[in-house]
């Protein structure tokens, strides 16, 4: 911990962390709620539904969300050496890397689910075709599947805009330190896929 | 204010982030191991908790922070599993039953 007294603390960084932790409380509810689901139906993730994802794919994007953590602290290391275009170019980088990921999630793994029937909704429709508990279970596990990485993907899109803009606005080389606070909110998108991605992908 | 330098130890971010990369395919290496559920999940999770940890303080820069702000963020993580354990006795000791 810094000896900074909480006084000095510049007031932008000082809100993003408070930002921080509101978004760390609305993902760990619906985390919590699906560990919660988990314990009540330890079956609902097995085979039918969380075999179904693909752990390849679910690794290529975890380790290119990575990638982009990297880009963007050597963005901020840029930022800190006054380098502008390094920064930028940086930027840009995890940019496209955000863009890949959500490429990947939205135009790949998504259009697969729901190819082979599932959605967000489609407990009713197999629960209607069957009438099933154990049908609605492991549906269930997509309802909580497309809403929480949806979230998570509307993140990134936020994210991918906040750096985008902090780019256009430090571009002068004014207001350097606002790479690094763009940097935390991106950095917010890893800590919250190091979660998601084991508990949909890894654990059945 | 304090000053931008105030904050900043140098770090070796590609040893961090490789290290968080080894971690995530040591999950998946796990997974695939055949474990017992209980044994599997564990160590997922505790690989999963370490990465939180190493994103949390070393990449997001929360070890450099004041403490009041390190008390922020770990108190979102303590209310999250106030959450779970608080809610967890009635969740378990009540079945759902969703289709009837």
């Amino acid at each position: 911990m810094s000896d900074v007294s909480i006084e000095r603390v510049p007031k932008g960084r000082l809100g993003v962390w408070f930002l921080i932790a509101g978004e760390l409380v609305i993902f760990g509810g619906f985390i919590a709620a699906y560990i919660l689901a988990r314990l009540e139906y330890p079956e609902f993730g097995s085979k039918e539904a969380a075999g179904a994802l693909n752990p390849i794919v679910g690794t290529i994007n975890t380790l290119i969300l990575l990638i982009s953590n990297w880009t963007m602290v050597v963005a901020h290391e840029a930022a800190l050496e006054k380098n502008v275009a390094k920064m930028k170019n940086f930027m840009i980088l995890t940019l496209v890397m955000g863009l890949v990921f959500l490429g990947i999630k939205l135009g790949y793994e998504w259009p697969t689910d729901f190819h082979e029937g599932h959605t967000i909704s489609s407990a009713k429709a197999i629960a209607g075709a069957e009438a099933g508990g154990e049908v609605m279970k492991v549906s269930l596990f997509w309802s909580y599947y497309f809403l929480m990485t949806g979230f998570h993907g509307l993140h990134i899109v936020v994210g991918s805009l906040v750096i985008f803009f902090v780019m256009l606005s430090c571009s002068g080389g004014e207001n350097l330190h606002r790479v690094e606070l763009a940097g935390a909110y991106w950095h917010l998108v890893e800590l919250v896929w190091v979660i998601l991605f084991p508990m949909f992908y890894l654990i059945k | 204010m304090a000053d931008e330098k105030d904050y900043h130890g140098k770090q070796n971010y590609v040893m961090l982030l490789g290290m968080i990369g080894l971690l995530v395919i040591g999950m998946v290496v796990v997974s695939k191991l055949g474990l017992s559920r209980n044994t599997s999940v564990m160590l997922i999770a505790g690989l999963g908790a370490v990465q939180f940890y190493l994103v949390l303080a070393n990449l997001m820069h929360l070890k450099y922070e004041p403490a009041l702000i390190n008390l922020v963020a770990y108190l979102s993580v303590v209310f999250i599993l106030l959450f779970i354990f608080g809610v967890a006795p009635d969740t378990l000791m009540i079945p759902l039953k969703i289709t009837e």
